[in-house]
C-alpha cells in the first residue's frame, strides 16, 4: 500500500472532525434526529481512533472486528433515524428490519463469515437497506408537502449523503472479498475511491448537523 | 481466476462504482429538479387562486355598492319624495282650511302616506323577501317566476325536485342567484323562454339554466359582467361552481351546484 494512499486514508479518518466539531458546539440546537446523527458520528469517531492505533499494533483481524461492530452500530443509528422521519406506514416496519438485520449480522459473524474478517454480506445488506431507505425518503419528500427550504432540511443533505455514499461502495463491498489478495493498483484504486466517497459522506454529515430548519 | 482476469473484474468494480455514484447522483439531481419545479407550479397556482379570490371579492363588494346605491336611490327618490309631498299637504291644513279642501288633502295625504307603504315594503322585500322567509326557496322562485311571467317579456318555466335540509342562509344565495339570472335574461340575453331546472340530495343542490336567448362566448362568459362575478362569488362561498354550456341550437346553458349546507 503506498504512503499517499495512507495519507489519503488519514484525511479520510480526520474528516470525521468536520461533523464531529460541528455535532460538539450545536448539541444542544440540534433536533432529535440530528442528536442520533451526532452519537453516530461520535461512534465514527471512537472507530477511526481505535483503528488508527489498531493499524499500527494490532493484527488486521482487529480491526475487522472493530469495523463489524460499528457496521452494526451505524445500522442501529440510521434506522432510528429513519424510523423517525418516514411516516409512520414505513417507520412501522423499521424495528421488524432493524431486529432481522441484528440477527443476520450475528449469524453472518459466527457461521457465515468470521467476525475476524470484513463481514462483507452483512455491510452489503445494510448498503442496499440505507439505498431503499433514502429513496423512500425522497419520494416521500415529493408526495408530501413542499419543503420551501430545502437546503436548510438536515434529513436532505443526511439522506443525500448516505444515498451516494452506498450506492457508490455497494459495488466495492460486494466482491471486495473475492479480489482481496489481488493487491495491485486496480484494487487500490477502488480502495481510493471508496475513502474520496467516505470523505463526501462526512461532509454530508457535517452539513446535516449545521443547517436547522426554520419551525 | 487468472490474473488478467482479476484486473478485467476489478477494473469492472471501479466503473461500476462510478457508475452507481452517478445513477445515484442523478436521483439526487431529479429529487431537486422535480421539487423545484413542483414549488414553481404551487407558487403559481397560489397567485391565479389570490387574483381569482381578489376578482370575486372585488365584484362582491361592487356589487354590495351597487345595491346599496339603488336603495339610497329608492329610499330618496321614492319614499323620501313622497313624504315630502305628504308633508307639504299637511302643512297646508290648518283651523282656517274649508271642510271641503279638507277632505281633499287628507285624503291625497292618505294616499300618498299608503304609496310610501308599499315603497318602503317594496325596498324591503328587496332587502330580505318575506315570502322566502315564510315559505322558504321554491314558494319565493315561484313568486319571482309569476310576477316575470306576468310582464310578458319572458316565459319562465320552473322544474324542482328538492330533497335534504336546506340552510337559511344558502337559500337566500340561491334565491339571489336565480334573481341575478334572471336579471340578467331580461337585459341581454334577448330571451323569449328560460328554463329553471333546481335539484337537491344529501348533499349537494344543482340548477341547470338555459335560455333560447342570443348566448354569449363561452370563454370570456365568466370574466364578462359583474352579474355572473356575483353569481360566482355567491357559489364559491358555498364551496360550488358554475360551468358554461353553449347549446349548439342557440341560447345558453348555466350548470351550477353547492353543497346544501355550510360544512360543519
Amino acid at each position: 500500500m503506498g504512503d499517499g494512499f495512507l495519507t489519503f486514508v488519514r484525511i479520510s479518518q480526520a474528516s470525521v472532525l468536520i461533523p464531529v466539531v460541528i455535532a460538539i458546539f450545536r448539541y444542544k440546537r440540534l433536533s432529535p434526529e440530528q442528536r442520533i446523527l451526532s452519537w453516530l458520528v461520535f461512534s465514527l469517531l471512537l472507530t477511526e481512533i481505535i483503528a488508527f492505533y489498531g493499524f499500527t499494533n494490532f493484527e488486521a483481524g482487529k480491526n475487522h472486528l472493530l469495523y463489524n461492530l460499528y457496521a452494526i452500530a451505524l445500522f442501529v443509528f440510521l434506522n432510528r433515524i429513519y424510523r423517525s422521519i418516514l411516516k409512520e406506514k414505513l417507520s412501522a416496519y423499521l424495528n421488524l428490519v432493524l431486529g432481522l438485520f441484528l440477527l443476520f449480522a450475528c449469524y453472518n459473524g459466527f457461521f457465515i463469515q468470521s467476525i475476524y474478517v470484513l463481514n462483507t454480506n452483512t455491510i452489503v445488506v445494510s448498503f442496499v437497506t440505507y439505498i431503499i431507505l433514502s429513496i423512500s425518503y425522497f419520494y416521500q419528500m415529493l408526495k408530501g408537502p413542499l419543503d420551501y427550504d430545502l437546503e436548510c432540511n438536515p434529513m436532505f443533505w443526511l439522506n443525500s449523503g448516505i444515498l451516494l455514499y452506498n450506492s457508490g461502495a455497494l459495488i466495492l463491498f460486494m466482491y471486495v472479498n473475492q479480489f482481496i489478495e489481488a493487491s495491485d493498483e486496480v484494487l487500490l484504486v477502488s480502495w481510493q475511491l471508496n475513502t474520496a466517497f467516505n470523505i463526501m459522506l462526512n461532509c454530508f454529515y457535517g452539513v446535516a448537523l449545521w443547517v436547522h430548519q426554520k419551525r | 481466476m487468472g490474473t488478467s482476469e482479476t484486473v478485467s473484474n476489478l477494473e469492472l468494480i471501479i466503473v461500476g462504482m462510478i457508475g452507481m455514484f452517478l445513477l445515484a447522483l442523478g436521483v439526487v439531481f431529479f429529487f431537486l429538479v422535480y421539487q423545484r419545479r413542483l414549488l414553481r407550479q404551487q407558487k403559481e397556482h397560489q397567485e391565479k387562486e389570490a387574483e381569482y379570490q381578489q376578482k370575486l371579492l372585488r365584484a362582491s363588494l361592487l356589487s354590495q355598492e351597487k345595491e346599496r346605491s339603488r336603495i339610497g336611490k329608492d329610499l330618496h327618490d321614492g319614499v323620501g319624495a313622497m313624504l315630502s309631498t305628504t308633508k307639504l299637504y299637511l302643512r297646508n291644513i290648518d283651523a282656517k282650511t274649508g271642510e271641503e279642501d279638507f277632505d281633499k288633502l287628507k285624503k291625497k295625504a292618505l294616499e300618498l302616506l299608503d304609496e310610501t307603504m308599499s315603497g318602503i315594503r317594496r325596498v324591503s322585500h328587496d332587502l330580505r323577501p318575506v315570502v322566502l322567509e315564510r315559505l322558504g326557496l321554491v314558494e319565493a322562485i315561484n313568486n319571482l317566476v309569476e310576477h316575470v311571467n306576468q310582464s310578458g317579456e319572458l316565459q319562465i318555466t320552473f322544474d324542482h325536485r328538492l330533497k335534504g335540509r336546506f340552510n337559511e342562509e344558502y337559500q337566500l344565495s340561491w334565491y339571489r342567484i336565480i334573481q341575478e339570472l334572471v336579471n340578467n335574461t331580461l337585459k341581454h340575453a334577448q330571451a323569449s323562454s328560460v328554463l329553471l331546472k333546481l335539484k337537491s340530495n344529501d348533499k349537494e343542490v344543482s340548477l341547470k339554466y338555459c335560455d333560447d336567448g342570443v348566448g354569449m362566448d363561452t370563454s370570456k362568459a365568466l370574466k364578462a359582467g359583474l352579474g355572473i362575478q356575483n353569481i360566482e362569488s355567491r357559489l364559491n362561498l358555498m364551496g360550488g361552481s358554475v360551468k358554461v354550456i353553449s347549446p349548439e341550437s342557440g341560447g345558453l346553458c348555466l350548470h351550477l351546484q353547492s353543497r346544501l349546507k355550510p360544512q360543519a
